[in-house]
């Protein structure tokens, strides 16, 4: 039986309250790695698992596929967080084959029907065509709720990784949005072997970057940012 | 001017998160980021109302309320922005903040902004959170001679259009023929808050305003609400009589009179002319209000209406036309004053008042001589205003006429009302009966005869007041008991129950002519032939006399000093035989009472029979403590074969067919057990019918027993088969009187207890697996709540062993919940509050639990109980606790999540924050990150230490 996130969550919490230690390692982590590690791990061990895999790889130079391994686990952690943030869109992972092939039978058979295509369509809307509208009219609606657009579901996962819970003003959500895509179009470019010329020290860079983005929405620190929001203003004010 | 890389940090800073963003707008003081803000796509995009389920939620806009602050250093920046997002903004705060900036422009702003604001108010419905902002605005435009601008302002706010309901009439339920867009609290405040600086700008403009939208708010009525209002506001000053004070028309009355007699003085008949100036009844009451007020201002205007038949003959206008009559009359020309006396003599009757006298009275005035005394009271009625003005004839054939209708009572009000107490009242209190000798007493009450008017004092307030005295010198009535067979029921009926409280009080006395008198009662035929009983008043016959016998026998067969001797065993079980097959209840007064609105329970306390049976079980538990006391064998109902017989017979239900009586057996199931263990086993399959037709006798008696009493150990082995039963058989699809008494709740405490108490296990197929497989989810929680509730409130008696199985309950309810994949949706998890606050439960076991409900659900609710206990717990299980605080804050979405225990939280945290450890001290530093991020500021100062 094919294993769904779902069920690999379930797994997960039954564990969870089993063994929380972190898997025996030669990589150690520390400040920054280490914080964004133990939040992933209270998510889901799979997270962490695969957080810790990506910069096991990219300790790793000896092996000449270290960055696009890394990065392909990071495309992967970037692509399962949304469902373990309790993010609605959990239907992404199913397949949109059936659901045509669903369609398909009614659809050859309107455009069998002589009476309304002859090359081009013209005549009343019979049974059968009526049957074929209404299938359409649900396909639709089922490609609008489980097959999100991306960003839609960025700007979820966005939200839901805010503490606050209230909805952020919605040029701060794209700002945030845009930041994400560009982390992830980053990982799945260099585990695809798209971007050319990348160093470790870039991808390094673009680890710290993506860790920043992770840490500054699951672990807040709001009142150093408020010191800092308020020289801000102080600095800007007394200019 | 900020310099690029303190706006580049500002923003990255305030982009982070919303508490960031809200911070950063809250804090800011200069105008001077508004235009780098606004590069940056700031003061664009106000939130959107968000709709949740029936409700809509109007989020904040941080950025305009920003602007709201420095709008008086920015005005033609803010102003722009404000025109420019504020006409397509659909949320109301957003509006508000506008406002706000604009009240702090200069006038010209000010105006711009107002009839931009004025345009978007017309296209909608309802505004809310509006009317301070609008009272601000309109204010700081009237105080800088910008009236009309705030007219319109307010004009739109203040406007009534019709509602739904087009074209009609009013509505008598109160509610008003239009629709306004704030509500009437709103209206009047802006009327209060606005009026005076409008008047100082321009009291006419003001006055003529306030008058066209009250006749505007008429006519969105469309009916003749004008004419009609007076029955709403009977007098335009202020008075009693005026009812639904807070009705839009009503606040536009007093604002309106109250204007135009701040102008009466200096420019009386300006305003006169613009009150008059519509075409309002209403208006012309305030008109004529005015005129007796001043009644030197515009006297020829005053002449002319005095001389106006319509305005004379109006029932609208009446009240204000007789003031002004009695107060002003004699000012008058005489001319004018005799034009009045010739109106008040025709000898004339309204229109239609014939049809009305004859339909009322069923008299034709035209035949029986009626109609000249009714032409002479209206004359009457009309010189009545005037008749301290009348003189020689017309003064005599005034007295003459006064002599007959004598004065009249409030002839200012076409309806006056008034309200009186209305309730039994009697002729004698009790303090009066205490007083009296017995034998007077007992005259009294035979010569005392009620009125029969609707205010006066009834045979049921007299019997209140003699129960009262009995109760008080119980001892002197039962003394003389036989002297009240000849009394009316009514009141025999009251001895008895002042006896029966005299009992609960435990007041002594002696019992024997006392059941001589209740052996006489039930000796007498129920019905009393040709009684004629004033309804409600006096008792329609013997069986309410009867009833207050059974209650008086079970209070007096009770435990207590007052007890009944034993020695008059057969005269009590005389008067228990009959009452016990009284016909009340019949099958059909069940039906009917106890349908919907009664279980069977609370119907066996308001029946004859019912109470006898109450009387009759306790009348065998007073046998058996006579038997106990006297050291005879226990025979079971062996000694008192009169009990065993009546209560097997009334389990045939071919001869009591009650489920009111049915639930007597339920209710003191457990005393029947320890009375007789036999007979309770071999009958309980009568008690408790298991066949499906008679399942009601079964949930009649079943349910009683669960909700009147508790679990006993020593009737459990005798009851385990019925557990077993109804641990089968949920009563899901019980009637609502079965439900009435929470069978389902009830079954679970029972059930729990006897786990607890090690008589029942968990393993599978057993009770308690079956009631949390079978029962339903509220159920299951409940019980779980029970438990936790037990070990809250009685925990510190508790033995350990049940504290260690309730724990493994715990354990073995949510490793079920988890194999069966519901626990993140079920609600048994919510009931472990309880358990977690009780504080005898060890603090590691509790917090795994918590930590692993928190862990399987997506929201928590973080409830005070469970927060006042983590103080406790942190200096004990730092770590832990702190895991699990943290787990519940970052779960709870509550929108006033903390505000309860925000204290205990505080006090926590602060106890980490000391720590001498620094992973505890990282850990609540990282709680309070999250409250803040939460928007709980306060938990700031924890940070500055």
């Amino acid at each position: 039986m094919q294993r769904t996130a779902r069920m690999l969550r379930d797994r997960d919490i039954r564990e969870m309250a089993i063994d929380t230690t972190p898997p025996q390692t030669v990589l150690s982590l520390t400040g920054q790695s280490k914080a964004l590690y133990d939040i992933l791990l209270s998510k889901s061990p799979l997270l962490a698992d695969m957080y810790y895999g990506a910069l096991c790889s990219l300790a790793n130079p000896s092996n000449p596929e270290y960055l696009c391994q890394s990065a392909h686990s990071l495309r992967e952690l970037a692509e399962k967080l949304p469902e373990f943030i309790d993010v609605e869109f959990t239907a992404r992972k199913e397949n949109l084959r059936p659901r045509v092939n669903q369609l398909l039978p009614v659809w050859e058979k309107v455009r069998r029907k002589k009476e309304t295509y002859h090359g081009n369509w013209s005549g009343t809307i019979d049974n059968c065509l009526t049957k074929y509208l209404c299938k359409s009219e649900a396909f639709f609606e089922w490609f609008r709720l489980n097959l999100p657009a991306r960003n839609a579901e960025a700007a979820e996962m966005i939200a839901k990784m805010d503490v606050a819970q209230r909805k952020l003003p919605v040029q701060i959500l794209e700002l945030r949005v845009r930041e994400w895509d560009s982390i992830r179009d980053f990982f799945v470019g260099v585990s695809h072997h798209r971007l050319s010329g990348v160093t470790e020290a870039v991808m390094k860079n673009w680890v710290d970057v993506l860790e920043t983005f992770l840490l500054d929405k699951l672990s807040p620190k709001t009142f150093a940012e408020m010191d800092e929001i308020d020289a801000a203003i102080m600095e800007g004010e007394n200019q | 001017m900020i310099s690029k890389k303190v706006i580049e940090n500002a923003l990255a800073l305030l982009a982070k998160r919303t508490t960031n963003y809200e911070y950063f707008f809250s804090q800011l003081k200069s105008p001077d980021w508004i235009a780098p803000l606004k590069e940056n796509g700031y003061f664009e995009t106000p939130p959107e109302p968000e709709k949740d389920g029936d409700h809509v939620r109007f989020p904040f806009w941080p950025e305009s309320q920003y602007l709201a602050r420095v709008a008086s250093l920015a005005p033609d920046e803010v102003l722009e922005i404000a025109l420019l997002v504020g006409p397509k903004a659909a949320n109301f705060r957003v509006h508000a903040d506008f406002n706000e900036a604009a009240a702090r422009m200069p006038p010209e702003h000010a105006s711009k902004w107002a009839r931009s604001e004025t345009k978007w108010i017309q296209s909608q419905r309802f505004v809310y959170y509006l009317s301070d902002s609008l009272i601000i605005l309109a204010n700081h435009l009237s105080r800088n001679s910008k009236v009309s601008e705030a007219l319109g302002l307010l004009g739109a706010v203040l406007a009534a259009t019709p509602t739904e309901k087009d074209g009609e009439r009013i509505d008598y339920t109160g509610r008003p023929p239009y629709a306004t867009r704030i509500d009437s609290y709103d209206y009047g405040k802006v009327l209060t808050d606005c009026v005076p600086h409008l008047m100082e700008g321009d009291g006419e403009k003001t006055i003529q305003f306030l008058c066209r939208l009250l006749v505007n708010t008429f006519r969105a009525g469309k009916g003749n609400e004008d004419e009609l209002f007076m029955i709403w506001r009977p007098a335009i000053e202020e008075s009693e009589q005026n009812r639904n004070g807070d009705r839009i028309e009503s606040l536009l009355v007093t604002a309106i009179r109250d204007t135009s007699e701040q102008l009466m003085p200096h420019s009386g008949e300006a305003v006169l002319s613009i009150v008059e100036g519509f075409d309002s009844p209403t208006l012309l009451r305030i008109s004529l209000y005015l005129r007796t007020k001043y009644p030197g201002v515009d006297r020829k205007g005053t002449e002319k209406h005095l001389a106006d038949e319509k305005v004379l003959t109006s029932h609208a206008l009446h009240h204000e036309l007789y003031r002004l009559l009695e107060t002003t009359f004699g000012e008058y020309d005489k001319s004018a004053q005799d034009k009045y006396i010739e109106f008040a003599g025709k000898e004339d009757l309204p229109q239609g008042y014939a049809e009305w006298f004859a339909k009322t009275y069923g008299k034709d005035l035209t035949t029986d001589g009626e109609s000249s005394r009714q032409k002479r009271h209206m004359r009457y009625r009309r010189l009545y205003p005037v008749r301290k003005y009348l003189t020689g004839e017309m003064k005599t054939e005034f007295d003459t006429m006064m002599a007959e209708f004598k004065e009249l009572e409030h002839p200012d009000f076409e309806c006056y009302t008034s309200s009186v107490w209305c309730g039994p009242t009697s002729p004698r209190d009790s303090k009066s009966i205490d007083s009296m000798s017995i034998a007077e007493i007992v005259s009294f009450l035979h010569d005392w005869k009620p009125r029969g008017d609707i205010f006066d004092e009834t045979p049921e307030g007299l019997g209140r007041q003699l129960a009262e005295s009995v109760k008080n010198t119980p001892e002197r009535f039962a003394d003389s008991a036989e002297s009240f067979t000849s009394v009316d029921p009514t009141y025999l009926r009251a001895v008895l129950h002042g006896l029966r409280e005299s009992v609960q009080n435990n007041k002594e006395f002696r019992w024997e002519k006392v059941l001589a008198l209740c052996n006489w009662v039930v000796s007498q035929p129920t019905k009393i032939e040709g009684r004629k009983a004033i309804p409600h008043e006096m008792d329609p016959d013997w069986q309410w006399t009867r009833r207050e016998i059974g209650s008086l026998l079970e209070v007096g067969l009770k435990k207590c000093s007052a007890e009944i001797p034993v020695l008059h065993r057969s005269e009590v079980w005389k008067i228990l035989e009959v009452l016990s097959e009284d016909s009340d209840p019949t099958p059909d007064y069940e039906e009917t009472y106890g349908c919907s609105n009664m279980d069977p329970a609370t119907l066996s306390i308001n029946t004859t029979r019912g109470t006898a049976f109450h009387a009759v079980v306790q009348y065998a538990l007073w046998v058996r403590r006579d038997e106990e006391r006297n050291k005879k064998r226990e025979l079971g109902f062996g000694s008192m074969p009169e009990v065993r017989s009546c209560l097997e017979r009334h389990l045939d239900t071919a001869i009591d067919p009650s489920f009111a009586v049915r639930s007597v057996y339920g209710q003191y199931l457990p005393w029947l057990i320890m009375l007789d263990e036999n007979w309770c086993h071999s009958h309980i399959g009568q008690m408790l019918p298991k066949q499906e037709e008679r399942r009601s006798y079964y949930l009649a008696a079943w349910c009683t027993f669960l909700s009147f009493c508790r679990p006993y150990k020593n009737v459990f082995r005798v009851l385990l088969p019925e557990y077993e039963f109804a641990i089968d058989n949920p009563p899901d699809n019980a009637k609502v009187i079965f439900r009435l008494l929470k069978p389902a709740e009830k079954i679970g405490e029972h059930i729990m207890l006897y786990y607890l108490w090690g008589m029942l296990d968990i393993s599978r197929d057993s009770i308690v697996d079956g009631l949390f497989t079978k029962y339903d989810e509220e159920s299951r929680r409940h019980a779980l709540e029970f438990v936790g509730r037990c070990l809250h409130f009685e925990g510190s008696k508790m033995p350990e062993v049940e504290k260690d199985r309730a724990k493994e309950l715990w354990d073995w309810r949510m490793r079920k919940l988890t194999e069966s994949g519901v626990l993140a949706e079920s609600k048994e998890p919510d009931s472990f509050d309880w358990w977690f606050s009780s504080n005898v439960l060890d603090g590691e076991w509790v917090l795994d639990r918590m930590i692993h409900v928190a862990k399987s659900r997506k929201s928590v609710k973080l409830d005070y109980k469970v927060a006042e206990r983590f103080p406790l717990l942190v200096v004990e299980l730092p770590t832990k606790s702190l895991e699990c605080l943290g787990l519940l804050i970052k779960r709870d979405n509550q929108e006033w999540g903390f505000h309860d225990y925000k204290g205990s939280i505080k006090n926590t945290l602060q106890l980490a924050l000391d720590s001498p450890d620094s992973t505890v001290r990282e850990k609540a530093r990282e709680i309070v990150d999250v409250l803040g991020a939460k928007g709980n500021l306060e938990f700031r100062k924890l940070t500055k230490k």
